[in-house]
């Protein structure tokens, strides 16, 4: 890339599409708009007394007193639910013209012909399109929006929905329990392998709008998924909210593949809640890239509840101006012979702030357990700032717990090296960053890996001279 | 060089030090406690250096919360923490090591060697202001957990707010290297002196040149390990 195709990288995603929703809720949080978002929905009775229960919780639950600054944040000025088409759609042709053009511009649909088992588009608070080939179909596998998973298979989705994330268990995932729509279900049968990836899309397009999808993946005995998942939205001079919760079950023997990149406008609020649970032998491998937004707290956990279950984490995190990515990973080893490694590297450019904040925690009789994290921080300038802060809990002393963190600035011989070659300053620092992120950009499918590179260019733009 | 041994049982609450500009501190805080609990302060001044050891055994009920501030340019910290725990002892350590000037050094080796059902927490944190171009920091915190019921609890916080600065961690808990028990007698050695021997080599590079204490240190060791 020249210097002034490097100079010129914008922000891609920042575009927005003049739509008029079917339907949308006043702005605020009221138990009225907890039961219009329900009742549109045509939900069971029990999911309803869910949603009420879980709004006291989240207006008994103070903000937390740690992480990022949550000073700006708004609840009344948020909308809660804005349902963009009528239906939802199996085929891209049914889609409104102006939600399809905003997702052929991300390379949605694209994406879904050439590599893709399934894709699921949300647009504001609903899943507009989903999608599975027939091929998993006939396999018994199960794709398609949260809401539609509720009617479709009650018993199943009522077995697993809120087991792992609890309502209470904070102040985000009580709200997101409230006033959730939207969200993707997975479901793979026992020992069917899905070979190639299902996708979900997310894309925020109104202006102080809460984005509250509900993610559930179950991975039945000895299956295998790849998921990958998506989200953007236009920047605003006003504040968006987005909330999710993802829960993930891996059976005996299982594996699970969640990959997710998470590319917000630096206007939104990304307050997620994520978690996956590992039964025995199960494995479950995690990556997870974060980009932009004004403040981002998200600590994926995995649980390794049955013997030899095996956690992988592999986290990338980039702050540039005005961001702050508190960020991290949990690792709770339940089990015995079970495993776990994290990987963390972060990027702060323009005054940005990274936090890495983990726990790795050993229960006592989680004997011969071996966990080990790595957090590498790049700082590429003198305003940025880099934090580092992990809990290490072995209550087993058989178990092995590794921990080290550095952080590095990028040394100038590194640059003199790289420019007596013929490359400028910009694309110098622009490959040592994309060395540096490479043992994660390795693990993205082709497309999302040039994403990335693209990304870490656009966030470092005017970082130099 | 200065040199200062205080005996822990005959610090009270608050102890604090003043390194003074160009001034070398070698300091030694060591011994048994029944219950105690700590609170200092330690400040460098431009262009001194510390050599500090904290260095505990039979400590029953322990909270120590020290501060380390390298308020001047050039100035250099060594710490080093030594703790043995058994039976039912509880440590609580919360470190604050903060570099506000330009070019200052420090190191923190942390190690502890914890029997029967001792508990140990410790917060570290280690922070590089804006104006400490030059710094250079590495945090070390190593626990081995030889007690079946002895637990640990590690914090090692960064954080980094220069990027002209080298800073790092690292931590690490478990039981002594069976390959390394192993190696040792398949040289000759029974798995006592095997195991004395890592122990000896785990926590000597972080002991003082002071014969006196090192032989106190050993002797607490060899009485720990015939339990």
């Amino acid at each position: 890339m020249s210097r002034q195709e490097f100079n010129k990288t914008k922000y891609a995603h920042n575009f927005y599409d003049d739509f008029k929703p079917v339907y949308s809720v006043p702005r605020g949080l009221s138990a009225k708009v907890v039961d219009t978002i329900s009742s549109i929905k045509t939900e069971p009775t029990w999911l309803k007394k869910i949603r009420q229960q879980a709004l006291k919780i989240f207006q008994q639950k103070k903000m937390p007193s740690w992480g990022g600054d949550l000073s700006g944040l708004n609840f009344d000025n948020i909308q809660y639910y804005i349902k963009p088409t009528e239906r939802q759609a199996s085929n891209w042709q049914q889609v409104p013209l102006v939600i399809k053009k905003a997702f052929t511009k991300l390379g949605v649909p694209q994406a879904e012909a050439n590599f893709l088992a399934g894709l699921g588009a949300q647009y504001e608070s609903e899943v507009v399109y989903s999608n599975l080939k027939e091929e998993w179909q006939r396999q018994g596998v199960l794709f398609c929006d949260l809401s539609s998973a509720i009617k479709l298979y009650p018993e199943l989705v009522k077995k697993y929905l809120g087991s792992l994330v609890p309502i209470a268990d904070n102040k985000f995932s009580a709200l997101n329990s409230a006033v959730w729509s939207g969200g993707i279900f997975v479901y793979v049968p026992q020992n069917v392998k899905v070979t190639i990836p299902l996708q979900a899309y997310f894309r925020l397009n109104a202006k102080n709008m809460g984005q509250f999808e509900r993610t559930l993946i179950i991975a039945e005995k000895g299956s295998q998924v790849s998921y990958v998942e998506g989200c953007t939205a236009p920047k605003y001079a006003v504040d968006s909210l987005h909330a999710a919760v993802v829960e993930i079950f891996a059976k005996p023997y299982s594996r699970i593949r969640y990959t997710t990149i998470q590319n917000w406008s630096n206007n939104v609020y990304n307050l997620v809640t994520k978690r996956a649970l590992a039964e025995e032998g199960a494995v479950v491998e995690w990556i997870d890239g974060n980009f932009g937004s004004k403040l981002t707290m998200k600590y994926p956990a995995i649980i390794l509840k049955g013997k030899g279950a095996k956690g992988d984490m592999l986290s990338l995190a980039v702050a540039s101006k005005g961001q702050h990515q508190d960020a991290g990973a949990k690792m709770i080893h339940l089990a015995h012979d079970t495993s776990s490694r994290i990987i963390s590297k972060s990027v702060s450019v323009l005054g940005g702030r990274v936090s890495f904040r983990g726990l790795v925690k050993v229960a006592k009789g989680a004997k011969n357990t071996k966990t080990k994290s790595q957090c590498d921080a790049l700082l590429l300038d003198d305003k940025s700032r880099a934090d580092t802060y992990p809990t290490l809990q072995a209550d087993e002393p058989t178990a092995q717990v590794e921990h080290e963190a550095s952080v590095f600035k990028i040394q100038q011989d590194q640059l003199f090296y790289l420019q007596s070659r013929g490359l400028s300053e910009e694309e110098a620092t622009s490959m040592i960053v994309n060395g540096f992120i490479e043992p994660i950009a390795r693990e993205l499918p082709m497309e999302y890996a040039l994403e990335l590179n693209r990304l870490i260019k656009l966030e470092m733009t005017g970082s130099i001279g | 060089m200065n040199k200062k041994f205080l005996k822990l049982d005959t610090i009270k609450n608050n102890f604090g030090m003043y390194v003074k500009k160009g001034d070398s501190i070698n300091c030694i805080i060591y011994g048994a406690t029944k219950s105690n609990e700590l609170q200092g302060k330690i400040v460098l001044q431009k262009n001194s250096k510390l050599n500090f050891y904290l260095l505990l055994w039979q400590c029953q009920n322990l909270n120590i919360k020290t501060d380390f501030l390298l308020l001047g340019q050039n100035t250099k910290a060594e710490i080093n923490i030594l703790s043995l725990g058994s039976n039912q002892d509880k440590h609580h350590f919360d470190l604050y090591l903060n570099h506000q000037d330009k070019n200052t050094y420090s190191r923190l080796n942390f190690r502890r060697i914890l029997w029967q059902q001792a508990d140990s927490y410790s917060q570290e944190i280690l922070k590089i202001d804006k104006g400490a171009s030059g710094s250079d920091a590495y945090l070390s915190d190593k626990t081995v957990l030889i007690g079946n019921n002895s637990k640990v609890i590690s914090k090692p916080i960064l954080e980094i707010l220069n990027d002209k600065v080298k800073a790092s961690h690292s931590a690490i808990s478990g039981r002594l290297s069976e390959q390394e028990i192993f190696y040792l007698k398949s040289r000759g050695l029974d798995e006592k002196r095997a195991k004395s021997l890592l122990l000896d080599s785990f926590i000597g590079e972080i002991l003082p040149a002071d014969k006196g204490i090192v032989n106190l240190i050993k002797q607490r060791l060899n009485s720990y390990a015939k339990r």
